[in-house]
């Protein structure tokens, strides 16, 4: 087998590259800003403070955009005070009703229980779906006529729409807006010859059946700097981090549900994988620091934010200081770009409950939405929060991305007010052999395959 | 902060705004000139009330017809000069010349017999021969004279029948000495001859042609009604319920207004509200013209600010009383035709009248049509061999019909329990918020938003019933009852079945001139034999196992030998006037005529009601407009129910008219014919066993593994065996049951097939009972297993399910809502005998929060807990809500050995053997135990809480605080154990709370439904308690080692 890897666009590789045998990796501190997703104290209580503290931290928000694009209109504070057919806006929080979204109470209902279980959908959207707003004073449907594209909407947005009530006592909207993007710390992007960069993968994927063992080789291979030529080894000399956005371990057989009799005394399935997991870390920690974020298959808690992986699972790479398990969602600051990423929970949620095909245009729309993870708690799983919900955007970062998408993509988005954010989709390694470059000058991201033949 | 929104100003323009204003009047009807117009309308109802006609001393009966026009005008027709009557028999002698004499001595001699009404002054106002006979016992049809009596009032008739009757009257002109007449059809209410004599059938279209009534001017109206109209009985055009392609469309329904409504009350801890105390806070309404799916009022009358319903009328009362009246006066303005609910009858309408008395508020209870007419709660018990005997209050609005949802679905289908939420759940496949009585009160006590949403709900139980009713069809299919067996359709649920018999049977032998003898109905214990089975041969069968069924078996069998009172013979005097080949004699040793000497009437009625059957079978496949389909088939269930209750009625002792001699020759008959059926086929077929007959169908096992040649042997065999019959008697070949399971006499299981592609259903018979005191989860186990048994066919799969099961049961690991055993609380605790659990637990509940337990009329829902040994079953009843939150270990060998060894024994033994079957109650699977120590026990108070190794169990030592040394090697192995666990159980617990928000209609509000019935309630309880244990150890290894 021979690598081969894609070839990086021209501006990323050195113009004038001379041979240096002692190549030295870039270093570059870090600082880590996720504090809010450390969830210390736990208790689990339902949902309803939950909405309340989103809405409550988002209704200003919203409401600062909303009155910027309709200073002459008419505004109610409250769904209860829309007065019949008076031209108004409002804000609430998007409940999008679904015939098709899963329920556990369909699943637990008796009388289906021997029916063929629903075909499995990649979508769950319909053409009766309907979407409600929804206060602390009450609830109100929106007319899904007038083009409003209750398609691209899911649950759990706090936004504001212009209209009136029609004679059925839907509410039919004129226009509506979004919190968009919020303030952005000043980074100009600059054009930089060899500036560092950072590797973005997601989706290793070690299970029972993994096939790319090969290509994986193949990257830590590069990326340790053992392979390559010299111009490549002298690129990924300025990679100055690698961060693992999610699902070091694919899907696993469920054995909690199987009777105890039989599982006493078996171990968890991640066990074994835990162990190749932990050689491969080590392999690459001992060569460029590492920030592990834990994804939907991992072994660490279900319910977002997703906290650090154990150390206890990985013996040999957790002594390494250059090794380190992050949450998930996961935001840090480096060379002054602000990072935030997910291991790709939501934006494949979204994907689900919304008609939307593009990866990145969900990913921009929850920048827009100011809200990492909007379809959850309805499904989604989430820490019940009573307090604040951490995953409101509040910020805007530089870098925004996803893992486990099914392709690489990325952009550039404009904001409102000149705010520039490059959008990243992180590919499933395991399907794609493929990681993330982003040069921490320009914030471009390009993608690199490891392709074994 | 000036970006936040200012929310003051709202409230001021809150209360500024006025509620929707809607015109929920009916709209005014057009003119109307008698001499010109006719009126055609379906009437509802049919009543009577008395009245002294001018010019007379007496009051006279006038008869009442509520009902609705094509164009939605509500009607009131009242009928004059209708008189009741009755028949005896004519003695001898008596001739044409002796009525008017006979009139005025009988007049005297019950005006002296009156017990009551002493003031009047006419009693008996006609006598007339006519010639007729008498329906029981062929007498050689011959028509004799009769006397048509007819009287004043109803009342008199039991006052002639007993002069009559009781040999003290003399009749001067006759004989001698008195006589004692035979008196028939005395018993027949009023009403119904009226119907019976008009040709009027229930819920049909009447017509009254141009100048045969007079319409009444505004000030003369008693009724709220807004065509009022007098017209002589004898006026009154009824036309049939049936559609013919040139005439008019008979069988169409009037656009009539259906009101459901819901009352909310302030409850007060641990005590059912009683309306002498406890204030009604909430009404709201819904109603529908039928033929209509949209809701076109709906509203909710509250005690005290409410906020705004975006879509409905709120309507918002300062005091109890002003909520009463105006809902009162509502009622009239909606004029609805029919009022339903859910338990209205019994808790909604007495309770408000119960209320506004209490209040004084006086002018409340005129809920009726009539003006003047109060409103009233009588108490009735009814009883019924069918419906069983049932205490229940009926609150008189005349002119409108109460039709109660819960009762249609209490006479209509066996459920596992009546609560509007698992009803809603059933049928419409919606859960529905359930909140307790305390939180009711806490709510209303809130603000105007905690008020809003206590309407929210109280409307949407306002809105289920109409769901329901719709749903199932109730209002058309007990249309259709009503026209096809001629009684009224408030009939349907105050009434038996009997009365629909009557009614028929009255109709038929008016046009045969018969008379019907009035039984003096005693309950007699004389029993006659049951339809006996052919005993089953147990087995699990996995070759096909055609199923042929008699259609319609004892109304053919009495149409095949015209069994009926007119054709038995009695006597055999009679016999002997007859040549042999003219009767027959049955297998009870009865004798009936042929109908060659003279055809049945039960036979003819039976025919009419098949026959119609037949052809709106017929028309249902022909029809496309869904609702037209929904009318015929309500049509021919009803046809068909009311065939098989002519059967009933004749064996009914304590009924109208038993003929023991008709019921048991056709019981009789049908054994008879089980068992020929067996011999005829396994003679026909050689090889074939049948290997069970129950009342109207075999099972036969041809011993043929193929699917199709098995269909197509029944087939013949059906046609064969019919060949050996007496028509109309057939045959049927209905389904392969395939495999199939039987397991005793009326208990079997098996997969349905009709066509050979695929199976239509899975059929189970008697094993798993609705009874509540069944766990669920005994349900759930045998279900599953007879799915995997029959479905997949896999035996394997099926023990290994069981015994998984078990296994769970015995690790604690089963849903407590699968445990759960609920019973009603229905008397206080010394109102029963013996100690029962339920009972046991709301008193001990009630020691512990008076708030929160049950009240009286509640349903008590309870697991069964370990407790010391030998402590009987009633001390170790407890809330499954306590079990939870304080960890008490379930009895699982009670659920083992009393809930699911009987039913699991029962379809393994078949399969397995019996030794093999017991097995399944012990092996390997029943070893793995996990024992929960309970946190409430006072022993646990005491101890020192050592914290153990959670990979081995071992008492940690100091210093060590999640594994032992010996385990600490392995500590990634422990933590994904327990990690795993923790993922399950969040997302279970996120699944389930975010499934009550979507149920509940809002995600910032808490949860508060406290639904029993609701598959998640203890779920989610259960899952939230597990994931904080669970959390709690899954962090004991965050001081193992940090990043």
């Amino acid at each position: 087998a021979k690598s081969f890897l894609s070839a990086p666009p021209e501006s990323a590789l050195a113009h004038n590259p001379v041979f240096d045998p002692q190549l030295e990796r870039v270093e570059l501190p870090v600082t880590n800003t996720s504090e809010r997703f450390l969830v210390k104290e736990r208790h689990f209580v339902q949902y309803s403070s939950l909405y309340f503290r989103r809405l409550r931290t988002m209704r200003q928000m919203v409401a600062e955009r909303a009155l910027a694009k309709w200073p002459a209109e008419k505004h109610r504070a409250e769904i209860l005070a829309i007065n019949g057919t008076e031209r108004c806006w409002f804000i609430g929080t998007t409940f999008k009703s679904m015939k098709l979204k899963p329920s556990i109470l369909e699943e637990l209902d008796a009388r289906r229980q021997y029916e063929a279980p629903p075909p499995s959908r990649s979508k769950y959207t319909d053409e009766s779906d309907e979407l409600i707003l929804e206060d602390e004073t009450g609830r109100v449907q929106i007319s899904v006529g007038n083009d409003f594209p209750v398609g691209d909407l899911v649950s759990g947005i706090v936004m504001a729409v212009l209209g009136a009530e029609g004679d059925d006592g839907e509410f039919c909207v004129d226009d509506f807006c979004f919190a968009g993007l919020q303030e952005q710390i000043a980074r100009p992007l600059r054009a930089e010859p060899n500036a560092p960069m950072i590797v973005l993968v997601s989706g290793i994927e070690f299970s029972d059946s993994t096939t790319n063992l090969l290509s994986l080789q193949m990257f830590a291979d590069w990326i340790t700097g053992q392979a390559g030529s010299d111009m490549e080894q002298q690129l990924v000399s300025r990679i100055t981090r690698v961060v693992i956005a999610g699902n070091l371990l694919g899907t696993l057989e469920d054995t909690t549900q199987q009777a105890l009799y039989k599982t006493k005394n078996e171990d968890a399935e991640s066990v074994k994988h835990m162990k190749e997991v932990d050689d491969f870390l080590e392999q690459l920690a001992n060569s460029v620091p590492c920030d592990v974020m834990p994804g939907d298959n991992d072994p660490a808690n279900h319910l977002l934010p997703q906290q650090p992986l154990h150390p206890c699972m990985f013996p040999q790479s957790a002594c390494l200081s250059t090794l380190k398990g992050v949450t998930n969602p996961y935001e840090f600051t480096i060379d002054g770009a602000s990072f935030l990423g997910t291991s790709g929970q939501g934006i494949s949620d979204i994907f689900k409950y919304s008609v939307g095909e593009d990866r990145l245009a969900t990913l921009e729309n929850t920048l827009k939405w100011a809200h990492l993870f909007p379809t959850a708690p309805d499904t989604l799983g989430m820490y019940p929060f009573q307090d604040n919900d951490p995953f409101v955007l509040n910020k805007c970062p530089h870098v925004y991305f996803a893992g486990n998408q099914p392709s690489f993509a990325a952009k550039m988005v404009t904001g409102q007010d000149g705010q520039q954010v490059r959008l990243i989709s992180v590919p499933r390694f395991s399907k794609t052999s493929t990681v993330v470059l982003v040069d921490l000058a320009s914030l471009e991201a390009f993608p690199v395959s490891f392709a074994a033949f | 902060q000036d970006k936040e929104v200012h929310e003051s100003d709202f409230t001021a323009e809150l209360a500024n705004e006025t509620a929707v204003v809607r015109n929920i009047r009916r709209a005014p009807p057009p003119p109307l000139d008698p001499q010109r117009d006719g009126i055609v309308f379906q009437q509802l109802e049919i009543d009577h009330y008395f009245k002294t006609p001018p010019g007379k001393t007496d009051q006279e009966p006038i008869l009442r017809m509520f009902g609705v026009n094509d164009s939605g005008n509500s009607v009131l027709c009242h009928v004059h000069n209708f008189y009741p009557f009755f028949y005896a028999r004519a003695p001898p002698g008596f001739e044409v010349s002796h009525c008017s004499d006979f009139m005025k001595e009988l007049n005297k001699a019950v005006l002296e017999n009156l017990r009551s009404n002493k003031d009047a002054t006419t009693a008996v106002v006609g006598v007339e021969i006519l010639h007729k006979e008498s329906i029981y016992g062929y007498t050689g049809n011959i028509k004799r004279p009769f006397l048509r009596i007819t009287v004043v009032q109803h009342k008199f008739i039991g006052t002639c029948r007993r002069v009559l009757q009781d040999g003290n009257f003399l009749f001067a002109p006759l004989s001698k000495t008195p006589l004692a007449y035979e008196v028939f059809e005395t018993n027949l209410e009023y009403n119904l001859r009226f119907m019976v004599e008009t040709d009027v059938v229930g819920c049909n279209w009447v017509e009254l042609k141009p100048g045969s009534y007079k319409v009444r001017a505004e000030s003369d109206k008693a009724s709220y009604c807004q065509i009022e109209i007098d017209v002589d009985w004898d006026c009154i055009v009824s036309h049939a319920p049936e559609q013919s392609d040139d005439g008019p469309d008979w069988l169409r329904v009037a656009p009539f207004r259906i009101l459901s409504f819901d009352i909310e009350c302030m409850g007060r801890k641990g005590v059912f509200p009683e309306p002498e105390v406890d204030s009604v806070i909430q009404i709201a309404n819904m109603v529908q013209v039928q033929g209509q799916s949209k809701m076109f009022i709906r509203n909710v009358f509250t005690l005290d600010s409410c906020a705004n319903i975006v879509g409905s009328d709120v309507r918002s009362f300062k005091t109890e009383e002003e909520l009463l009246r105006a809902w009162a006066k509502f009622i009239v303005e909606v004029d609805p035709d029919i009022i339903t609910g859910y338990n209205i009858s019994n808790f909604d309408l007495p309770y408000l009248m119960n209320r506004a008395k209490a209040l004084k508020v006086d002018d409340f209870p005129y809920l009726g049509r009539m003006r003047h007419t109060k409103s009233r709660i009588i108490e009735t018990k009814f009883s019924s061999k069918a419906y069983g005997t049932r205490e229940s209050k009926v609150t008189t609005m005349e002119g409108r019909l109460t039709f109660d949802v819960l009762q249609v679905l209490q006479r209509d289908y066996k459920l596992r329990s009546y609560t509007l939420n698992s009803v809603a759940a059933h049928f419409l496949g919606e859960q529905k918020e359930d909140v307790q009585h305390s939180i009711i009160s806490d709510l209303q006590r809130g603000n105007e938003q905690t008020r809003r949403r206590l309407a929210v709900y109280c409307m949407k139980d306002a809105v289920l019933p109409l769901r329901l009713l719709s749903k199932l069809m109730c209002i058309v299919n007990y249309m259709e009852m009503a026209r096809v067996t001629g009684v009224p359709f408030s009939y349907l649920l105050s009434r038996g079945q009997q009365i629909k018999v009557i009614s028929q049977l009255m109709r038929r032998a008016k046009m045969q001139d018969l008379v019907i003898p009035v039984h003096d109905s005693q309950g007699s214990d004389e029993q006659y034999e049951g339809a006996i089975v052919i005993q089953p041969k147990r087995g699990f069968y996995e070759e096909p196992i055609a199923t042929l069924d008699f259609s319609s078996l004892y109304p053919s069998i009495m149409q095949a030998h015209n069994l009926c009172y007119t054709t038995l013979l009695q006597r055999k005097d009679e016999r002997e006037k007859l040549a042999p080949d003219q009767y027959i004699k049955t297998p009870t040793g009865d004798y009936f005529v042929k109908s060659s000497v003279r055809k049945g009437v039960l036979p003819q009625i039976l025919e009419d009601l098949l026959a119609a059957r037949k052809r709106a079978k017929a028309d249902l496949k022909k029809e496309k407009d869904a609702f037209k389909r929904a009318v015929l088939d309500g049509r021919q269930l009803a046809l068909k129910i009311s065939a098989n209750s002519v059967y009933g009625f004749t064996g009914a002792t304590v009924g109208k008219l038993p003929c023991l001699q008709i019921s048991s020759s056709v019981t009789a008959f049908g054994r008879q014919m089980i068992e020929q059926t067996k011999s005829l086929v396994e003679e026909h077929y050689p090889g074939s066993t049948v290997i069970y007959g129950d009342t109207d169908s075999v099972m036969i096992d041809f011993h043929e593994p193929d699917l199709a040649k098995v269909m197509k042997m029944a087939q013949e065999a059906a046609v064969y065996v019919t060949s050996q019959f007496v028509r109309p008697i057939n045959l049927e070949f209905e389904k392969v049951y395939y495999p199939y399971l039987l397991i005793n006499k009326k208990r079997y299981a098996g997969l349905y097939w009709t066509k050979l592609d695929k199976y239509d259903k899975m059929d189970a018979k008697g094993i798993v009972t609705v009874r509540r005191d069944n766990c669920p989860l005994v349900v759930t186990l045998i279900s599953t297993c007879l799915h995997k048994l029959l479905i997949e066919k896999d035996k394997k799969a099926a023990i290994e399910y069981a015994k998984e099961t078990i296994s769970d049961l015995l690790c604690n690991r089963i849903d407590i809502s699968q445990l759960v055993i609920t019973k009603a609380l229905s008397k206080t605790k010394e109102g029963y005998a013996n100690k029962q659990a339920h009972v046991e637990l709301a008193e001990r509940m009630r020691k512990r929060d008076a708030g929160s337990a049950p009240a009286m009329g509640d349903r008590v829902a309870y697991v069964i807990i370990q407790s010391h040994k030998d402590a009987p079953a009633y001390e170790k009843s407890e809330d499954p809500i306590y079990v939870l939150e304080h960890k008490i270990p379930i009895d699982t060998s009670y659920y083992l050995e009393n809930q699911l060894a009987r039913p699991l024994l029962s379809i393994f033994e078949p399969i397995l053997g019996e030794t093999q079957a017991k097995s399944m109650l012990s092996g390997a699977h029943t070893r793995t135990i996990v024992k929960v120590a309970r946190s409430d026990s006072g022993l646990m108070k005491f101890a020192m809480k050592q914290e153990t190794c959670i990979g081995c169990r071992a008492l940690l030592r100091k210093g060590e605080k999640t594994l032992c040394a010996a385990c600490s090697k392995d500590s990634s192995r422990y933590y994904q154990k327990e990690l795993s666990k923790l993922v399950s159980l969040e997302e279970r617990f996120n699944r389930l709370w975010s499934q009550c928000q979507r149920c509940q209609g809002s995600v910032i509000q808490d949860v508060i439904c406290t639904s029993k019935d609701c598959p998640i309630f203890y779920m989610r309880k259960k899952a939230q308690k597990d994931l904080s244990d669970q959390d709690k150890l899954v962090r004991r290894f965050e001081g193992l080692q940090a990043w």
